[in-house]
């Protein structure tokens, strides 16, 4: 009875497991081998050690694609984040239709980032763009830009829709968390008197410390892995002003068939990305 | 143990399901006796090229009983990291659709694509059929490469009623082409409806003005260096955006986009690459003339930019199989023949790189007079980014040059990258 439970328990893991070391595992060892060539994905692999590391150590672009992810990280921690708390904490006040507007706030989420990049495209344009015409409209004329164009103006317009599309995310995560939020802790702070802000301070905010983490390590991995949006409103133009790390990666691997420097920039942003992580966990640890 | 045999007979019928999802397609595919042929291109979705591509390839599948076509595509641009990556996987498409050597050189390098000089020298058919020069950004170091089925010229359209209607002149020179900006931007209007594309072109096509084919060469195989020529075009362009010349983030404007801004009638100018002719709004034809482009200075000659742009390919793997090699020239020929390009000039006024009669009162009017422009003109050029770079340079030549347009790099300091930029990577296809 025992070995036919190990035989079953065998061969239901090792699919999985052949699954994770062919799909997860592999890619990753392969990434990093190729990071150490030079290599256009045609010619022979040249053994360049850490040569595409020095490389992206003395490169300007990635400096500056790298401080504009930085900046999509930051507004995932002040706007993101905040957002999604506050939609959570609204409809955690069980406010009438609360399951719709879950369901509303939820919706960008699943949208397509390239419907979603269309609908921002419609907005930005300089020209026709309904931000400029409203603008006009109201007697703003002076406000209007070339809204993805504009040294001043690019990079966030091109953050916005991630920062819109993930708050639905962030939402349902913290949601969650507020739920599991013990109730009499709640109460017991009503009836010592505190006010609505206290209570979110003191009460629901260190309640919701391990959410908190979880949502700040998705935000700053999503922020890291998107380039989509960049991809589709700006292709990371004009002269790389809108160039973030995953479009840089993109653009070296594939448009510029620099394989070898592609996956040292991948690489270099897992080590980024694993690094944050790390301190996040460390300065959120919960105290005893 | 039946539990025994069913986990086992659950396990052997998922891996079956694995492998046969994995299975590999030999290539050869189709049934006994017929041949196999993967064809990649991108005239699909709203390229203006897809209404006579596309049809052309199906009906060269179905009559061919004896050739099977799997065909796969990826629109406008994507192609470029499709081929990309196939080519990379070692599983190259056996024909495919692709720009010139500016593109397609690493491949070519690398023994993916054949020379088929052989082939078309060994063809009657193709006696005559190209236009001069047709095979020039397909050759490279003595061999050819591919057919070559779209030609393109760059054109300048002006709205004539809104000339009149502010009384203004049409430009001849750069001068007057200045005091028209003026006259216009006083009047409310931008004065070209351009993205960073047509003011790229603007600069080339000012630059070629004072150049032959020879001295364009000369540039791209670093035995010359860019000078004066090139610093006054780009002086211009930049003068042109400095005097609000362009409209408001011109430099992310679609091309599709610029030209609604040029049917809404907020400018009266437009200059763009010839496959946007097929987009132009047919109610507005009459208010519409092509004109030619203004002369920079004085030592300045009438010049038209065009040439080939568009090329059929076949794969090293498909050359090397007698029987894919003959399916594949036939399939080319198809694409790059005169049927296609007799509906490249009728049916979606689109340049061809063939010779071929076509009937003109078919003809839209404002490719009539593109065409006419090209064939009067007295010096035509190709375009220097479009024939002559080698593939390295391209990828830095266009944030280059959207630097000199946002300001951020002075006319010298342009010439200046251009010059080390085409230093470390020479044009190496005349060698």
């Amino acid at each position: 009875m025992v070995r036919q439970k190990t035989l079953a328990i065998i061969c239901f893991t090792l699919p999985t497991l052949a699954f994770y070391i062919y799909f997860f595992l592999t890619p990753v060892f392969d990434t990093v081998y190729n990071s150490l060539f030079e290599w256009d994905g045609i010619s022979d692999k040249l053994f360049l050690f850490l040569g595409n590391y020095l490389e992206l150590l003395q490169d300007p672009i990635f400096y500056k694609a790298l401080g504009n992810t930085f900046y999509w990280v930051l507004l995932v921690i002040i706007l993101q984040i905040p957002l999604g708390f506050f939609l959570a904490y609204f409809i955690y006040q069980k406010v009438k239709a609360f399951k719709l507007l879950r369901t509303v706030y939820f919706i960008p989420v699943i949208a397509s980032a390239v419907a979603v990049s269309l609908a921002f495209s419609f907005i930005y344009e300089a020209q026709f763009g309904i931000l400029n015409s409203f603008l006009k409209l109201i007697g703003l004329e002076q406000y209007t830009t070339a809204w993805l164009q504009d040294p001043n103006t690019a990079m966030t317009a091109v953050s916005l829709p991630f920062v819109w599309n993930y708050v639905g995310l962030m939402m349902v995560v913290l949601y969650s968390g507020l739920q599991s939020v013990p109730d009499e802790l709640i109460e017991a702070s009503e009836i010592d008197g505190v006010n609505a802000l206290q209570k979110i301070w003191y009460v629901i905010l260190p309640s919701l410390r391990n959410v908190l983490v979880i949502c700040l390590v998705l935000g700053i991995s999503y922020a890291f892995k998107q380039f989509d949006y960049v991809l589709l409103l700006t292709n990371g133009g004009p002269v790389h002003l809108t160039e973030v790390t995953g479009t840089y990666m993109y653009k070296q691997g594939f448009s510029e068939a620099r394989y070898g420097y592609g996956n040292a920039i991948a690489i270099t942003m897992m080590f980024i990305v694993i690094v944050f992580t790390l301190i996040i966990n460390k300065v959120l640890q919960p105290k005893d | 143990m039946r539990y025994k045999n069913k986990l086992l007979f659950s396990f052997m019928f998922l891996l079956a399901i694995v492998l046969f999802g994995c299975q590999q397609n030999d290539g050869n595919g189709g049934s006994e006796g017929n041949v196999s042929l993967r064809v990649l291109h991108s005239f699909t979705g709203s390229q203006p090229q897809a209404p006579v591509i596309e049809p052309a390839i199906e009906a060269f599948d179905q009559t061919h009983d004896d050739i099977s076509l799997n065909i796969q595509t990826a629109p406008g641009n994507d192609i470029l990291d499709q081929l990309r990556t196939e080519m990379a996987a070692q599983d190259p498409p056996d024909v495919f659709t692709h720009w010139g050597m500016r593109r397609t050189e690493n491949y070519i390098k690398n023994g993916i694509i054949p020379d088929i000089t052989e082939l078309i020298e060994e063809d009657e058919e193709l006696e005559g059929l190209y236009i001069d020069g047709a095979f020039d950004p397909v050759t490279y170091q003595g061999g050819i490469y591919g057919l070559p089925f779209q030609g393109y010229s760059y054109y300048l359209m002006i709205n004539k009623d809104l000339f009149e209607e502010h009384n203004v002149e049409i430009p001849t020179t750069y001068d007057e082409l200045k005091e028209a900006v003026v006259q216009f931007n006083e009047a409310g209007l931008i004065p070209f409806a351009a993205n960073n594309h047509s003011v790229r072109y603007m600069m080339l096509t000012w630059f070629a003005q004072k150049q032959t084919v020879e001295e364009l060469r000369a540039y791209a195989t670093a035995e010359e260096e860019f000078g004066e020529d090139l610093l006054e075009a780009a002086e211009k362009v930049q003068e042109l955006a400095a005097l609000g010349a362009f409209p408001d983030g011109y430099m992310s404007l679609e091309t599709a986009q610029s030209l609604e801004i040029f049917h809404a009638e907020q400018s009266p100018m437009f200059y763009q690459h010839s496959w946007t002719v097929g987009s132009i709004d047919e109610e507005l034809l009459d208010t519409y003339e092509v004109i030619p482009f203004p002369l920079g200075d004085e030592a300045s000659e009438p010049t038209v930019l065009a040439g080939t742009g568009h090329f059929v390919y076949m794969s090293q793997e498909a050359f090397d199989d007698p029987e894919k090699r003959e399916a594949a020239w036939e399939l080319m020929k198809t694409i790059a023949g005169p049927d296609v390009a007799k509906e490249f000039i009728e049916d979606i006024s689109n340049n061809t790189a063939l010779n071929v009669d076509y009937d003109e009162s078919k003809l839209n009017p404002i490719f009539k007079q593109v065409l006419d422009e090209m064939n009067n003109a007295e010096k035509l050029l190709p375009s220097y980014e479009e024939d002559l770079f080698a593939s390295a340079v391209e990828g830095e030549y266009w944030p280059l040059t959207d630097a000199l347009l946002l300001g951020d790099i002075t006319p010298q300091q342009y010439v200046d990258q251009m010059n080390e930029l085409i230093a470390e990577n020479p044009n190496m296809q005349f060698d």
